[in-house]
């Protein structure tokens, strides 16, 4: 007895269409705290969404107005966002790919089936564009249609806008996954670990020949810098690219706004033909290679092998001496578990690495061509890198609250039970990861404010105002992350990675963002003042430093309390 | 022509052999037993009988089907109830059966035929619109076990049958097996309870440290310990498996 032909794309949406049954008995059993959450989350999305494109809308208006080359420097810019998209979604996926393809818990369930691996990888493959596109459409958002409103786009701009980047999406998600399967294929069984090393060792490499390639001997801090920053930007080569998709992605934008459908209908179709054909030659040699790669990383008796008591649990239990044995045994559950599980922390390394690479560019463009001197709408180069500095390292701040922060109570998944059955309370288990993420973030934070100021000359007020934000901001992420991760976990997933897609993801995300751009407006003022009142503290006006002061005190307030207050009383009254 | 044809099979991890030269023969319609302590091999074997491992040599035909060869049709006539299966948690049980139907390409209105046969016979009704995760574990298996019987399969392979049922429900399985048996179906099951093999299996095969070290009938079984007449095949086992770690 033969199995039928069945079709392949009928029986990838048979496996789909649980993902959509997912989400409607998710919505059909609603209650008042669900509405009220999705509420939150919408409210939250809007709020986003038109802040984001008010801001976004006068950032390219202070471009706009730049005489001559205004324009082509917003589009240099974009450019080089969809540059850093695309490589930051590709990295983001490698983990991904690696998580829905091979980890899975429903994997086994969909093996012993009589379906054919390459299907099963299809569905898969969906699944992980789906995890890796979502936030970059959703924040992308205000940013798309703020540059075609600078530039009086038609209406299908903003339609187009968004359907171009599902191809763009696929084609960086495809060379992720491509990676991915050569590797499970070719690596010894049981090899996550390294297959993950590997995975970024070869992608760092891939990056950096990449940048080499097109041009980025000036983003690596060459002598041939114009003398204006304006020249700085429109000299970088290294988005202008033909061959490459953040190229196409860009020039659909552009031919949308200046009406030339024949060259933006072009590039779509250059887009969706490459994004075919990804997918052609991921699902060819998934037929090879998926089956084989999934059954060794099955294979899972010779684990690794850890030391009774090395010299780390030393060193822990030396360090969290103070601590109750039951809250240092949770702690140094935690450090050992997110030392081991590698998928955990790749893409946070990603992300430190393009800071310092930041950090060592901008400290060479300093040094070599004395820009710092240069205005930029009105305001001295320093005083904006100063408040850059602090973005960024807010940014990374985010990133570290929304994947570890957030996630951390829902990753005690089915191991709940443990901790529910002792006498160790769900108060004390919230304060234990409270305690470790406030720590691991105003690690991060103030080393890397720390490192920012220091490589960067950055003066001393400027350096103070930054750290003392950057504590702040710390203790508030941190606050965020847990009290919401309180107030949504999820322990029961197939995947770890759907974590970070749920309401409560989205509501630590949208939140987190949001209030790292008041954070920045806030603490930008005083910075600001310091400047015009020419470097004399004693200079600025009270109500420069004092009204910002209460606005920011109050904002920390209300961020570091009521999340924590909400969110141990829910986890308490959990059943 | 036998359901199962075991040749040879070897599966290594490392240096580890975890399943070391099986042979093994299982005829159509036969209830054979595979016994073996903790870490025997029990599962690795299991897991490639069913595709989730490929074996490091060896040959395994499923009704004539070579699985390397041709495995989506080899699983096409089998049927899998894991030990800890998985179910979407935020599946209906009904939306699982149907998830299962689809994936086997019955039709829809077999598929819900099957599901409420299944349905009738395993008392789910009450469960089948609610979702998974609030199923006890006895809930859970016997759901998987209609998954598993939805496409009437020609063998199932049952990696213990018995865990967290009641004992109606344990009355009913037995049953079922027999009555499946005696229609034509092959069942391969694992256990760890001696008193299921002996009260339902044909023929049983103890493997331990990836070797099969005795098959036969359980009276065969019994024999082979050349002890007094009345002993159970617990105890054999026991002496078995013991003979096993002394050598």
């Amino acid at each position: 007895m033969t199995p039928p032909k069945d079709s392949v794309f009928k029986t990838v949406m048979v496996i789909h269409k649980v993902r959509y049954q997912v989400i409607n008995n998710w919505i059909k059993r609603f209650n008042t705290e669900n509405w009220f959450s999705l509420f939150i989350m919408m409210a939250l999305l809007w709020f986003f969404w038109i802040g984001g494109f008010y801001f976004f809308s006068f950032l390219a208006y202070q471009f706009h107005k730049i005489p001559t080359v205004g324009d082509m420097l917003i589009q240099r810019i974009m450019a080089f966002l969809f540059l850093a998209l695309f490589l930051m979604t590709a990295f983001s996926d490698l983990i991904t790919a690696l998580s829905t393809l091979y980890l899975s818990r429903d994997l086994p369930t969909l093996h012993y089936h009589p379906v054919r691996p390459g299907t099963i990888f299809l569905e898969k493959f969906i699944q992980t564009v789906y995890y890796g596109a979502w936030a970059v459409v959703c924040f992308g958002i205000p940013i798309y249609f703020a540059y075609g409103n600078t530039f009086n786009a038609p209406w299908y701009f903003y339609p187009i806008a968004i359907l171009s980047n599902i191809p763009f999406l696929i084609i960086s998600a495809g060379i992720a996954i491509l990676a991915t399967l050569v590797l499970a294929y070719f690596l010894p069984a049981n090899r996550a670990r390294t297959m993950i090393v590997i995975l970024y060792g070869f992608s760092f490499l891939a990056v950096i020949i990449y940048i080499r390639m097109l041009g980025g001997k000036n983003l690596m801090g060459s002598q041939e810098f114009g003398q204006t920053v304006e020249k700085f930007l429109f000299n970088l080569t290294l988005t202008t690219n033909p061959y490459i998709p953040n190229y196409w992605i860009n020039q659909i934008y552009i031919s949308a706004i200046n009406q030339n459908l024949p060259e933006m209908f072009f590039y779509l179709a250059l887009l969706f033909t490459s994004a075919g054909l990804i997918i052609q030659i991921c699902w060819q040699l998934a037929e090879k290679l998926y089956y084989p790669g999934w059954t060794k990383t099955c294979e899972s008796v010779k684990g690794m092998v850890a030391h009774r008591k090395g010299l780390w649990d030393r060193v822990f239990s030396l360090l969290f001496r103070f601590f109750s044995p039951p809250v240092r045994a949770v702690l140094i559950k935690d450090i050992k578990i997110f030392w081991r599980d590698m998928t955990q922390w790749g893409q946070f390394t990603l992300l430190i690495t393009l800071v310092l690479v930041y950090l060592y560019n901008t400290r060479n463009v300093i040094e070599n061509t004395g820009l710092m001197q240069q205005m930029v709408f009105n305001l001295p180069l320093k005083c904006l890198i100063g408040i850059f500095n602090l973005s960024l390292v807010g940014f990374v701040l985010a990133n570290l609250a929304m994947r570890f922060v957030f996630t951390m109570i829902s990753l005690e998944g089915r191991i709940i039970w443990v901790i529910k059955s002792s006498p160790f309370t769900m108060g004390r288990l919230f304060w234990a990861k409270y305690g470790l993420a406030l720590a691991t973030m105003l690690g991060v934070g103030i080393g890397l404010i720390l490192l920012a100021n220091h490589f960067l000359q950055i003066e001393s007020f400027i350096a103070i105002i930054s750290i003392l934000a950057v504590i702040c901001l710390s203790i508030g992420m941190t606050s965020l992350a847990t009290g919401l991760g309180a107030m949504f976990p999820t322990f029961n997933v197939e995947n770890p990675m759907q974590l970070t897609t749920g309401t409560g993801a989205i509501i630590t995300v949208v939140s987190g963002l949001l209030y790292l751009l008041a954070s920045i407006v806030l603490t930008a003022q005083p910075m600001i003042a310091y400047f015009f009142s020419g470097g004399n503290i004693m200079g600025i006006s009270p109500q420069a430093l004092l009204i910002p002061l209460a606005l920011y005190m109050a904002m920390n307030l209300l961020v570091i309390i009521l999340p924590i207050w909400i969110g141990i009383r829910r986890l308490r009254n959990r059943d | 022509m036998p359901m199962i044809e075991i040749d040879n099979l070897t599966k290594q991890f490392g240096e580890k052999k975890a399943v070391d030269a099986l042979n093994l023969s299982i005829q159509e319609g036969e209830i054979f037993g595979f016994l073996g302590p903790n870490g025997a091999g029990k599962t690795t074997t299991i897991k490639i009988l069913t595709g989730l491992l490929r074996p490091t040599s060896g040959k395994i035909t499923i009704g004539g089907v070579d699985i390397l060869k041709d495995p989506q049709s080899a699983k096409y006539i089998t049927g899998y109830v894991p030990e800890d299966p998985f179910i979407y948690d935020k599946l209906t049980g009904r939306e699982f059966l149907q998830l299962v139907g689809g994936l086997y390409s019955l039709a829809d209105n077999l598929i819900e035929d099957q599901i409420q046969y299944w349905t009738d016979f395993f008392q789910l009704e009450t469960y089948m619109d609610t979702l998974t995760e609030s199923y006890s574990h006895g809930t859970k298996q016997k759901l998987v076990m209609s998954a598993a019987l939805m496409h009437e399969p020609r063998l199932m392979i049952i990696d213990e049958p018995m865990v967290g049922l009641d004992p109606i429900s344990t009355r009913k399985v037995k049953d079922l097996i027999k009555s499946k048996s005696q229609e034509g179906t092959t069942i391969f099951l694992s256990t760890h309870i001696l008193s299921v093999a002996e009260e339902l299996c044909d023929r049983v095969g103890i493997i331990h440290q990836g070797i099969l070290i005795a098959t036969g009938s359980p009276s065969e079984i019994k024999q082979m310990s050349k002890s007094e007449e009345n002993v159970s095949l617990e105890t054999v086992f026991l002496k078995l498996t013991e003979n096993g770690n002394n050598q």
